[in-house]
């Protein structure tokens, strides 16, 4: 909350910063060595021999501020007129990084290995009959303290009276003698130190620090703020005391109650369901249309239309086809890899490059379609053309669900909302026993007439052309109907309700209609990529569904061009175990282990350098040949 | 019976009442106005007559009430608004702006349109003609000047034929030489079968234009005539000077 008033950035690396400056504090106590959070510095330095709580607390909170400060004047400050995605997408950017670095600078990884100790009172004592321990008391009395403290520095100093004038109009604070710059470095630090503090505070009692899992507390952090209107600190904390207490509320309540069928993974109600009533709440106070005095916050690259769609479809499809026919496995892997995830690009190239609706729900509607594949074939017999045409249709029916509440609100809200879908989806559908759960799902391989189009084979003759075939010639078919939808009617509407509701609506343009049907192409989309995966994986567990898959993939996509075709096709190039990595690794001799710790870094930069994605460099590189 | 007719609407926002139980009427071929110093509910009676604020009351068209649909099913009734700001779709050309608004919706569109992109071919260069845009139809709007841009709003409003088009305040930021030019577009559009609600600041148009003015203060009607009547009327005279006192 503090950066969205520095910098109006939601920054999604703010807990991947907490959950570095946790694993580095309990490294210092235990070696007395500060791990720096940069490449190319020395991985550790000692600090000293045997560090006090004091003295650790400390360094790592001066290492927290500095890691703030150097992400404003290196990332944010740069970005500060580019487009609200480009910012959000070099956050992701970050929080890839970070997420990565922690899992190499602390190698010992896994909360097991580290001797996670809290400063926190000790011993526990009675409140409505309830045992509460100490520590508890502590965590909240320090949560109500810094918030109220919080509170009155903006309430009542100059600083925060200069933050919150900057906050609505940066010139207009610019006119007034403040500096804007440094008012936004001051908070990023303060963001910065805050969220280290909590994080190494919340580990010390849930013992649990996980690079991936602590990084994530950002999405009911992010609720809890968006209930507050991004802008009230009472708001947003007694939000997030409600979500913490309604979870463990719902989680006695669920392990008790009877009623609930016993495939409903019970951790995931608990997990998902303050989610849903927030998400509720957000949506309860959104409107269908923005009203005249709404600030329009997004804008997006320019969305060119499509040429010589068949053309290029047959050219790229045709080589693709060629690669997979007469390369080597891995490269007939790496192609596969690469045009599935280009398919669920494409679901986002609809629904967040034409009609700018910012989805972090794309990799779940596509494990929905995966595993309801999966079911379907394996266990009800239902053969092959059928069982995922029916999957892609109950994921299309879920993309709807899920977009009917979703067309009331936008922008980054939108996207914290979807978010929250796709963890509640994660949560209360993959897990479920009913659908596979953790244990993992093997699908039956497809064929068609006969012709076996399964992927995996034994020995040589392993990851079939045939499969490969079959996923290039649905991508190329998939990519010509979204061009031509760009160049109706129908994609005339969609970019119109992106540029303007209110304007759009003027026209005789049914918006929710236009949303509903682009949620809809995209879930379809979003499906196929989902069924693809389903027959491509050996075997299909959640873990290839999370939401940080979808996280990096909009930022991919977004960096390839998140407004044409073409964006999709680099996003697919991009991603990981794809072609591009394949080249990378097959060419430069460099660690693979620094992989996403440097394709983070490349996010960050290419975000910087190139705003509107690689897409719309090209682009301008060519019409400055052809003039 | 006029072709669109307004009773009672009033619109507040909490305890502010913006617009207090006016009735407009605009009958056939018509091109009334409604002026009145700032702030006086203009752009709200619009908004409340195109549905983009609740209100109460009610908005007949043609005889039809049009009370409680969405922005977009009065628009396809054939009731259609323009901005104060124009609000033209910046990523589309200005020939696509109008396509838009032109081209109908099936429940089969999306079917067809995947399939087929090209094969609707709406007609939207009469409206280009009618407001001279005929060389600008490929352009982006950021490209057109301010005069130029105003007048694709209003091409986009036309375009779908509407039995009544509401502008608010087509003229602002016009020259006084544009500004007439626009004066005689006006003139034209009963001709094509589109009544006009004008309203604007800019007297010279609105009383060279309209044979009814309403004028509007605090939300409520204070005066209804002629041109030359509203110059006349003591009421008005005292609203404007209030205001620029």
């Amino acid at each position: 909350m503090l950066t969205y008033r520095a910098s109006g950035v939601v920054n999604f690396a703010h807990a991947a910063l907490g959950m570095f400056c946790a694993y580095a504090y309990y490294e210092l106590r235990a070696t007395g060595e500060l791990a720096l959070p940069l490449l190319g510095l020395p991985a550790r330095v000692p600090v000293v021999e045997r560090p006090t709580v004091f003295t650790a607390l400390v360094a790592v909170l001066v290492m927290a501020a500095v890691m703030g400060l150097l992400q404003h004047v290196l990332v944010f400050r740069p970005l500060r007129s580019a487009p609200p995605l480009a910012r959000v997408v070099a956050s992701l950017g970050i929080f890839l990084y970070l997420q990565d670095l922690a899992r190499l600078r602390f190698r010992k990884a896994g909360a097991a290995s580290f001797e996670i100790t809290s400063f926190l009172p000790r011993g526990s004592r009675e409140l409505f009959g309830v045992v509460v321990p100490n520590n508890r008391f502590a965590l909240a009395a320090i949560a109500i303290t810094i918030a109220v403290a919080a509170g009155a520095l903006y309430q009542w100093t100059r600083f925060g009276l200069a933050t919150r004038a900057a906050a609505e109009s940066e010139k207009g604070a610019l006119l007034l003698g403040l500096a804007p710059d440094r008012l936004a470095a001051a908070n990023w630090a303060l963001a910065s130190v805050l969220s280290a503090l909590s994080v190494i505070l919340i580990t010390g009692i849930t013992k649990q620090l996980d690079p991936i899992a602590t990084s994530l507390l950002v999405i009911p952090a992010l609720a809890a703020a968006l209930l507050g209107g991004l802008s009230s600190f009472t708001l947003a904390t007694v939000a997030g005391f409600a979500i913490g207490m309604a979870q463990s509320g719902v989680l006695t309540y669920v392990t008790r109650a009877d009623w609930i069928p016993g495939w409903l993974p019970r951790g995931g109600v608990e997990r998902s369901l303050p989610f849903l009533v927030i998400i509720a709440a957000i949506v309860w106070r959104g409107r269908t249309i923005p009203a005249r005095d709404a600030l329009v916050e997004q804008r997006l690259p320019e969305s060119p239309s499509p040429r010589h769609p068949l053309v290029a479809a047959t050219v790229l499809g045709g080589a693709a086809v060629a690669g997979l026919w007469t390369l080597s496995s891995q490269w007939r892997l790496a192609i596969v890899v690469s045009v599935i995830a280009a398919t669920i690009a494409l679901s986002s190239v609809v629904l967040t490059g034409y009609v700018g609706q910012i989805s972090l729900a794309q990799y779940a509607f596509a494990g929905v379609a995966a595993f309801t594949t999966a079911k379907l074939a394996a266990d009800a017999d239902i053969p092959f053309p059928w069982s995922p045409l029916l999957a892609i249709a109950v994921t299309v029916a879920v993309g709807v669900a899920v977009g009917v509440p979703a067309v009331r609100v936008r922008g980054m809200t939108l996207a914290i909302a979807t978010a929250g879908a796709a963890v509640a989806i994660q949560e209360l559908f993959f897990n479920s026993s009913a659908v596979g759960g953790i244990a993992g799902l093997e699908v039956p391989p497809p064929a068609l007439f006969g012709v076996d189009l399964g992927f995996a084979a034994v020995g040589a003759d392993n990851f079939r052309p045939a499969f490969g075939t079959l996923a290039v010639v649905l991508l190329a078919l998939a990519c010509v109907a979204v061009a031509n939808l760009r160049r109706s009617p129908t994609g005339l509407r969609w970019l119109a309700v992106r540029a303007n509701e209110r304007a759009a609506a003027a026209a005789g343009v049914n918006v929710t209609a236009a949303k509903l049907t682009a949620f809809a192409i995209s879930s379809g989309l979003a499906a196929l990529g989902g069924v693809l995966l389903a027959y491509q994986l050996p075997t299909l567990s959640p873990d290839a569904f999370l939401v940080v898959g979808a996280l990096a993939l909009l930022a991919l996509t977004y960096l390839g061009g998140i407004a044409s075709i073409t964006g999709a096709i680099v996003a697919g190039l991009l991603a990981a175990g794809g072609v591009v990595t394949k080249l990378g690794g097959g060419t430069s001799g460099s660690s693979p282990e620094y992989q996403f710790a440097v394709s983070g870094l490349a996010l960050v930069v290419v975000a910087i350098v190139w705003p509107d994605g690689v897409a719309g460099a090209l682009r301008r590189l060519a019409a400055r040949i052809r003039r | 019976m006029s072709r669109l007719e307004v009773r009672g609407l009033s619109v507040s926002y909490g305890g502010l009442v913006a617009v207090d139980a006016v009735d407009l009427d605009v009958g056939d071929g018509a091109i009334v106005g409604l002026i009145g110093p700032n702030g006086a509910g203009k752009t709200t009676c619009i908004d409340a007559v195109c549905g983009f604020v609740g209100a109460s009351g009610h908005v007949r068209l043609d005889g039809r009430a049009l009370d409680g649909l969405p922005p977009h099913a009065r628009a396809r009734a054939g009731l259609v608004r323009t901005f104060q700001s124009v609000e033209l779709f910046d990523d589309l050309t200005v020939r696509e702006n109008l396509l838009v608004a032109a081209a109908p919706t099936r429940w089969w569109s999306l079917l067809a349109d995947a399939l087929a992109p090209r094969r609707t071919r709406v007609d939207v260069d009469w409206a280009l003609d009618a407001l001279g845009l005929r060389d600008a139809g490929d352009a982006r709007p950021r490209e057109l000047p301010a005069g130029a841009r105003r007048l694709v709003g209003l091409a986009r409003a036309i375009v779908s034929r509407p039995r009544v088009v509401l502008l608010d305040e087509p003229a602002a930021g016009l020259d006084p030489s544009e500004s007439t030019a626009l004066g005689e577009r006006l003139r034209a559009l009963p001709a094509l079968g589109i009544s006009v609600l004008l309203v604007d600041h800019d007297m010279h148009l609105v009383l060279g234009v309209c044979e009814e003015v309403t004028v509007l203060d605090f939300g409520q009607v204070i005066a209804r005539g002629t041109p030359a009547e509203v110059r006349a009327d003591p009421a008005v005279a005292r609203a404007y000077l209030g205001t620029t006192r």
